[in-house]
């Protein structure tokens, strides 16, 4: 099963991107289509988006909205990527303005949780113990931006370049962000998150 | 970068979305999108091959029909009235489609629209009274004028592409053609037909056929303008 999905991925990245029938269905206006679309990615954009605004019902207002845009532009999709990733780009980018909705909040988290906290010497990755359930809450703590660079990098998969797109700033920046939220994460991880 | 905690993450992605949303997210997406009236949302692309079947469906029916009606009894091509929608640009707007002999005509289109379906008006009884009729006759040529009517005046709107897409037009108009001859079959047998109510039944749904193939013509050939325009902006705007 692992295998087979690696290979489907290596495909995605080599072949030219066949139509989708689910999508297809969709632009021909089968409502049972919609639904299946629907089911076929809810999850994983739900747990994209919650990782990013981190709050349940900013998560679902992102969800509700990014999958009706879709849905309404669908003529727009000319499979330049495939669905999954078209979709997931709309999920990030409503993520990313509403948490920009909630900007003091951000300024706020930032300026007291950095303050206190080494950026440089953090703690040795292998001493730290990994489990899928703290470094979940540990992500939850991190201040806002340092969550949206680590989870678009760790999580999503996007590189560098591609983050520094998304989010409008410089490589550069996205660099330094990446290794001050791994290391912020790491000492969370260290100190055990409760 | 140092890379444990990024291969944990690859290891374990799918246990990173554990997370459930609401249900109730989806019905309000339902509610925002109504996919059921996105029935006529435009295709970007059109794929001829599943078009092409489409219309081979539209036939098969139209085919079906006319088989039905014609086993009611074989006729003398006797015609009662022309064509209504023939290709010939030569139809003028001062030449609506002849009528059956002595038929009042009515340009009224939103009260034949409103005349009852024939379901409503067809006689239980297989022998009615010649009053009856004439009656079922009237109505159904009046609502057959009023398709007729806008079978010509959409074919008049395909007509106006046959320039820019020659070759398109002609595969639409030979699509046409097909289910209007159907129509002239149809009609050659009226005159000596004793099922004459469900041979005017054939011909409507014909004209009614003829109807929906246009429009989707006419959508397609919108669809095309549409993705023609976007290609040009998107090509302007990256040069």
């Amino acid at each position: 099963m692992n295998t087979s999905n690696a290979k489907i991925a290596e495909l995605e990245l080599t072949e030219p991107i066949l139509h989708d029938e689910l999508v297809e269905r969709c632009k021909r206006g089968d409502s049972r289509a919609y639904s299946e679309l629907y089911q076929k990615y809810s999850k994983a954009m739900y747990n994209t988006s919650l990782r990013i605004v981190n709050h349940t019902g900013d998560a679902e207002d992102v969800m509700q909205e990014a999958f009706t845009d879709a849905f309404r532009s669908l003529e727009d999709f000319h499979y330049k990527s495939t669905f999954g990733a078209w979709l997931k780009r709309i999920v990030i980018n409503k993520s990313i303005n509403q948490l920009r909705k909630r900007k003091m909040d951000l300024i706020d988290i930032d300026k007291t949780n950095i303050g206190h906290l080494p950026d440089e010497d953090g703690p040795d990755e292998n001493e730290v113990a990994l489990k899928v359930e703290d470094i979940k809450k540990a992500v939850g703590f991190l201040p806002n931006g340092y969550r949206t660079v680590l989870t678009l990098y760790l999580f999503e998969g996007y590189d560098q370049e591609e983050i520094a797109e998304i989010l409008q700033v410089s490589h550069a920046t996205v660099r330094t962000q990446y290794m001050r939220a791994k290391q912020k994460l790491l000492q969370y991880l260290k100190q055990g998150v409760s | 970068m140092n890379s444990r905690l990024e291969q944990f993450v690859r290891d374990h992605r799918e246990e990173f979305d554990g997370e459930e949303p609401d249900k109730k997210i989806w019905e309000k997406i339902l509610q925002d999108v109504d996919p059921g009236k996105k029935k006529q949302a435009p295709l970007v692309r059109i794929d001829w091959r599943r078009w092409s079947a489409a219309a081979a469906v539209v036939l098969l029916v139209a085919g079906a029909v006319w088989y039905i009606s014609s086993r009611a009894g074989k006729t003398s091509p006797n015609i009662v009235r022309t064509a209504p929608a023939t290709v010939t640009p030569g139809a003028g707007d001062k030449q609506p489609a002849p009528l059956a002999q002595g038929q009042p005509t009515t340009r009224d289109s939103a009260r034949t629209s409103k005349e009852p379906t024939l379901a409503e008006i067809r006689p239980k009884e297989n022998k009615e009274s010649a009053s009856q009729a004439t009656e079922l006759d009237n109505s159904m040529n009046e609502e057959m004028y009023h398709y007729a009517r806008l079978v010509e005046i959409k074919h008049k709107q395909l007509k106006t592409i046959e320039k820019d897409e020659p070759l398109l037009y002609r595969q639409f108009a030979s699509d046409v053609n097909k289910l209007d001859s159907v129509y002239h079959n149809l009609q050659s047998q009226l005159p000596q037909n004793p099922n004459r109510e469900q041979l005017l039944e054939a011909m409507l749904q014909n004209l009614q056929l003829q109807m929906g193939l246009l429009n989707h013509q006419l959508d397609i050939i919108k669809q095309i303008n549409h993705s023609k325009k976007t290609e040009y902006e998107k090509a302007y705007k990256t040069t």
